[in-house]
């Protein structure tokens, strides 16, 4: 019994000790993140920052403003005239065996 | 004994000073102090939703957000106000006095310079360094089709707050979608102004406004506005409009109007162009109305589309006289007839069987004089006369669509009734709401009421059919296509009277006529090549009309 004081009077001051001096530790690491976390805040703002603007850029070139602009540059002009298969009437038999 | 006294009325005074400071401060400034201390201690933000993106029926963005800048000056930190006004009024395109005057101002220790500026005017600003000037991100609406449908959606403007609200169009009836509701955060800061990790933290997430995605089609939209812009100029009209309508389902796949504006330019252009004329003005519909009136007949089973009728001249109703357009009369004549020819006195004939109790009955069931609901903030309903006010002559004018006013979108939306079996839907322009989450709430088409008969609504799209086939628009058609539709010109009425040199060209249909993809209804106002609806808005039609089989890959019979 006299044992279990002993080591009790012993160790818990040095656990309390122990513990007291690890939170002191933790605490200030912890308060110095304070700024780690600003940067991060900051870095995550420019890259929504940089989504939107990709995503305007991707709404933008496949507009069809853009694609007009860009088949008119490339030389492509409207079709006057277009063939049309009628319906019902193809012009070749589309089910006649080989 | 008087010393103690005296004593203890010090003591008394002494303890009621200090009670009353304490009361001062725990209870009076309670609430200032604690302000005060909470801007000591924490970092306030407002955390802003992003508002809601509208999308085409293919998941194209019509409207989204970019991000801008509100452009502050802190005047206290400004120095040379002239030149810092000239500057900065150099790139953002304002009045340098307007900025000079706010920054002198006594007590100002922040002023808004511009809201919504572009990242590249920011970059131009910051390359100044000028102490004082600071940004402060906030989006902005950006447009990738630039002005396409701008009617329809609407812009977003500012409240008397300075925040962010919709107007007109989409972006002013899903305002409270659109913009979410704002969050905010709270963080313990250290002495330098960082977070403290351990500290307490409050936060309270915003919730971002909700996508809209539509029945409007990009490709449809484009087309649209495409052809009438050509149709107004080849015509000389002043004005005209196109609403294309899926009218099993009643939504909006195209709607568009010339004039029309920027919404990126909202605040230059003249407030009579922001309300969309498709929803928000009327107009006579003349003889496009015929196919209502003679389908009310035949549902009522007053005529059938063979009845005939003797059409040998002009009638007289209450001392006026009648006309065909053409003065030309052709003796016996069927209904159908009468629709081909498009004669004003056999619709005269309709009306006077009809009579005016199913007349006025079919015109309140067809929809008119009350809101189609359409989901577009703009919309006004003319209303129909008292069921007394009407006289034999205006029951006789409407049958041949003067005197009555309507919406072009209450027009298309009657009309679908006759394509799709006679039911009347209500006009949608939003299919489905999507939540930041992407939890998709579909909006089903929404059917009022029946108005035909199914067999009416066939023998009227028979009777339309053979009014494009044998009518004087007959030459626009696109060949091998059966397109049921009507051409109408009514003329305006100016100060009481109707003036003959003005008119409003229209022409409304639904095609394939078996099985219709679309119903549409163009409208020219005042077109100078010629005042017949026939020979402008029916060939816009038509031309509108090819490029959507194109599209829709319907192939000739």
């Amino acid at each position: 019994m006299k044992w279990i004081v002993t080591i009790s009077t012993i160790l818990l001051p040095i656990i309390a000790t122990g513990l007291f001096v690890s939170q002191i530790i933790f605490t200030n690491n912890l308060a110095e993140d304070g700024s780690t976390l600003k940067t991060i805040t900051a870095n995550v703002d420019v890259l929504v920052f940089e989504n939107e603007r990709l995503e305007q850029e991707i709404a933008s070139a496949s507009s069809l403003l853009e694609i007009q602009r860009k088949a008119v540059a490339g030389g492509f002009i409207e079709a006057k005239q277009f063939l049309t298969l009628a319906q019902g009437k193809y012009l070749v038999a589309l089910t006649q065996k080989r | 004994m008087a010393r103690i006294w005296t004593i203890f009325g010090l003591f008394l005074l002494l303890y009621g000073a200090i009670f009353t400071r304490l009361f001062y401060w725990h209870v009076w400034s309670s609430a200032r102090l604690k302000n005060q201390a909470v801007s000591q201690h924490f970092f306030r933000f407002a955390l802003p939703p992003k508002r809601g993106t509208i999308f085409s029926s293919d998941g194209y963005p019509f409207i989204m957000n970019k991000q801008a800048f509100l452009v502050y000056a802190e005047p206290k930190e400004v120095k040379d106000v002239d030149g810092f006004a000239k500057r900065v009024s150099d790139i953002l395109a304002i009045d340098s006095a307007s900025i000079s005057a706010q920054l002198t101002q006594p007590d100002r220790v922040w002023v808004p310079i511009q809201h919504k500026v572009d990242g590249e005017k920011v970059d131009l600003l910051k390359t100044l360094k000028e102490k004082g000037l600071g940004f402060e991100s906030e989006p902005k609406r950006y447009y990738p089709e630039s002005s396409m449908a701008a009617h329809m959606l609407g812009f977003v403007g500012l409240d008397q707050n300075g925040m962010d609200r919709g107007y007109f169009g989409l972006e002013g009836f899903y305002d409270r979608e659109l913009k979410g509701k704002e969050g905010s955060l709270q963080i313990e800061k250290d002495v330098q102004g960082n977070p403290i990790l351990i500290g307490s933290t409050f936060r309270v997430d915003p919730e971002d406004g909700r996508n809209l995605l539509l029945w409007v089609d990009r490709s449809v939209q484009a087309i649209v506005e495409k052809r009438l812009k050509e149709g107004i100029e080849k015509y000389g009209a002043k004005e005209g409009s196109v609403v294309v309508m899926d009218p099993k389902t009643g939504g909006i796949l195209a709607m568009a109007s010339i004039p029309s504006y920027d919404p990126r330019e909202y605040s230059s252009t003249q407030k009579e162009l922001y309300i969309n004329p498709v929803v928000g003005s009327t107009y006579e519909p003349g003889s496009t109305f015929k196919v209502l009136m003679m389908a009310a007949g035949i549902n009522e089973g007053v005529i059938t589309p063979t009845t005939s009728m003797e059409e040998t001249g002009p009638v007289e109703v209450m001392g006026y006289t009648i006309r065909t357009w053409n003065n030309i009369y052709n003796g016996t004549v069927t209904m159908t007839d009468v629709l081909v020819h498009s004669s004003n006195v056999g619709m005269v004939f309709v009306g006077k069987k009809l009579g005016k109790e199913k007349m006025l009955s079919s015109l309140k069931n067809f929809g008119f004089g009350t809101l189609t609901n359409v989901d577009l903030e703009d919309e006004s309903a003319p209303q129909l006369r008292d069921d007394k006010e009407w006289r034999e002559i205006d029951l006789a004018t409407v049958s041949f669509g003067q005197g009555i006013a309507v919406t072009p979108l209450q027009m298309v939306r009657a009309v679908s009734a006759i394509a799709n079996g006679g039911n009347l839907m209500e006009p949608k322009v939003v299919k489905a709401i999507v939540d930041a989450s992407g939890k998709m709430t579909e909006i089903a088409p929404k059917k009022i009421r029946q108005i035909f008969t199914k067999k009416t609504a066939e023998e009227v799209t028979e009777m339309m059919v053979a009014s494009v086939e044998n009518g004087e628009a007959k030459f626009a058609k696109p060949q091998g296509y059966r397109i049921a539709g009507k051409t109408g010109t009514a003329q305006i009425p100016v100060e009481g009277y109707y003036d003959e040199t003005k008119t409003i060209a229209s022409f409304v249909g639904f095609a394939p006529s078996d099985d219709p993809k679309f119903a549409m209804l163009v409208t020219l106002r005042e077109p100078s090549s010629s005042q017949w609806g026939s020979e402008t808005a029916a060939p816009l039609f038509f031309n509108i009309a090819k490029d959507l089989f194109l599209y829709y890959g319907i192939s000739p019979r």
